[in-house]
């Protein structure tokens, strides 16, 4: 095999991918430290600061603790769906980080263009659709397999809330994909850029009805029935130890994603507000790189502040309210606003 | 590539199989699901890649789910001294080869790969002043061909499809109710 084939095609890749991995762990270990104790403000308390400076080591010990505990399997379980029902929920938010682009092309000195992604691919969103899609199985089949009752129905319980606000997240996010022209994230990133506005102006309903759908479908509160950490028992309630932990760090993954997804959909992603990026781009790369990179994360993490700010507010939902807003109420107005957008499209984004 | 196309094709035979002969229900909606899933690599594989995105989106995802809800249902008990065959068996066999030798007959004398269909340009005639600047809308993508062959060479077939839809889940609605 050729050497250049295989830089480029496996190892660069690979090099993109275990960055991109490490990253995200990162993240995903260092959010729940941030809610903990964001929330811990919110109710005027400290939150867990003692292990190391401002608390910076909990994730460590928190992973240590879940690492070392004993892995149960109920003896009523289905051993094999038991075991393998946390990875369906584990892997589709991990895969859904390679489709996103956290800048405009660098290009090299040799001229060439590197995309800031693993794989800047044309299905872009309508991938990581498909595979949140799958997340869902981990929950039924780790509901089903536990051989208790009580998780079956929490399983049940989830599964038909995730369904029931899978469709108002698809449409909404479906009228982004209408205004862009493109599933791909860094075209729609794109599109905004030279359309001059954020998509969050055209789509503002849809930019609400998605909000809500995203914080049901990762399963936070208000909409935390799947769960129901404090009083219902939730389809995870028989797993113990590392398989809980994949469940757990699932759900947090799946946070961080929808913080990155946000911005990229409605907030114009690594595009500069105030700032014509494409002209600049054309004089200074370099320096619109790296400042596009700052703003996307900065939303992201504004909007990752808001999203815990959201759980620290609403108290949470009954079961038959939180299907009837999702069927009743948010289903209609995103078919509704799918037409309204299709208009505003046609008519006055010239 | 015909090695993967092959082993995809026996593993989605033997899947459907394992549907259709496992005795535990789960069993038999986690091998579906799997069957699905290596469908969508199957249409990854001829660069299918929309199709296989929606079949991952639609069938595993959504009607799945709908099967696997519907099977925690049922009384795992009874069905375990359920007998699985019975003498329609026969009957079905010698269908299925009939059907086998037919498809198979016309698929060897068949042309590939199929004659060209007339296919309408990808070309946005009346692209306004913005879209005209965005680079990506002059490229073709595999969703876009797929758009333009629904919406346009297609577009009777597909809206035909949808009434048929609209009525099965309005004769749904009206079955699933008590009174009318």
């Amino acid at each position: 095999m050729n050497s250049q084939i295989l830089i480029n095609y496996i190892a660069f890749p690979l090099i993109k991918i275990a960055i991109l991995l490490a990253a995200v762990f990162t993240v995903v270990a260092y959010i729940v430290l941030v809610e903990r104790r964001l929330l811990g403000f919110f109710q005027s308390r400290l939150g867990p600061n003692r292990v190391g400076p401002l608390g910076l080591i909990q994730p460590v010990a928190d992973g240590l603790k879940l690492f070392l505990k004993e892995d149960l399997i109920p003896t009523n379980a289905n051993p094999f769906i038991f075991k393998i029902a946390p990875i369906f929920s584990f892997f589709p938010p991990f895969v859904g980080f390679a489709v996103l682009t956290f800048a405009l092309p660098l290009i090299m000195p040799s001229g060439k263009m590197h995309q800031f992604a693993v794989a800047d691919v044309d299905l872009g969103i309508l991938l990581i659709l498909s595979l949140s899609s799958l997340g869902i199985f981990g929950i039924i089949l780790a509901g089903w397999s536990s051989g208790s009752k009580y998780p079956l129905f929490g399983s049940l319980r989830s599964a038909s809330q995730m369904l029931a606000y899978e469709i108002p997240l698809t449409l909404s996010v479906i009228s982004v994909i209408m205004m862009a022209g493109s599933f791909r994230l860094s075209d729609i990133v794109t599109a905004q850029q030279t359309y001059k506005f954020y998509f969050i102006i055209p789509g503002i309903v849809a930019f609400f009805v998605y909000l809500i759908s995203v914080v049901a479908e990762t399963n936070r509160t208000p909409f935390d029935l799947p769960e129901g950490e404090s009083e219902i028992i939730g389809f995870h309630t028989e797993y113990s130890g590392m398989r809980f932990a994949f469940f757990f760090m699932a759900e947090y993954a799946n946070v961080v994603l929808i913080c990155m997804l946000t911005p990229a959909l409605f907030l114009g992603g690594y595009d500069i507000p105030f700032l014509n990026d494409l002209e600049l781009y054309k004089t200074h790369p370099y320096l619109v790189n790296v400042l596009g990179f700052l703003s996307y994360a900065a939303k992201s993490t504004l909007f990752a502040y808001f999203y815990i700010w959201i759980r620290a507010t609403f108290p949470r939902y009954r079961y038959d309210q939180l299907l009837k807003v999702g069927w009743s109420v948010l289903f209609p107005i995103s078919l509704l606003n799918l037409f309204l957008v299709a208009l505003i499209k046609l008519f006055l984004m010239k | 590539m015909i090695v993967f196309v092959v082993l995809v094709s026996v593993l989605i035979v033997f899947f459907s199989i394992m549907v259709v002969s496992l005795k535990h229900p789960i069993s038999s909606a986690v091998s579906l699901l799997i069957a699905f899933l290596l469908l969508a690599i199957f249409y990854l594989l001829y660069g299918a890649e929309f199709v296989a995105a929606v079949q991952v989106l639609i069938y595993a995802g959504g009607i799945m789910v709908l099967y696997l809800m519907g099977v925690m249902f049922t009384d795992s008990e009874w069905i375990k001294i359920t007998r699985q065959t019975h003498l329609q068996a026969w009957l079905a066999l010698f269908l299925v080869l009939v059907f086998f030798g037919y498809f198979g007959h016309k698929l060897y004398h068949s042309q590939y790969p199929a004659p060209a269909v007339k296919r309408t340009e990808i070309s946005i005639a009346k692209k306004s002043e913005t879209e005209k600047k965005l680079p990506y809308l002059q490229r073709e993508t595999n969703p876009r061909s797929v758009s333009v062959a629904l919406f346009k060479d297609y577009i009777y077939p597909f809206e035909i499809a949808s009434v048929l839809l609209t009525v099965a889940v309005v004769g749904g609605v009206f079955l699933a109710k008590k009174e009318v």
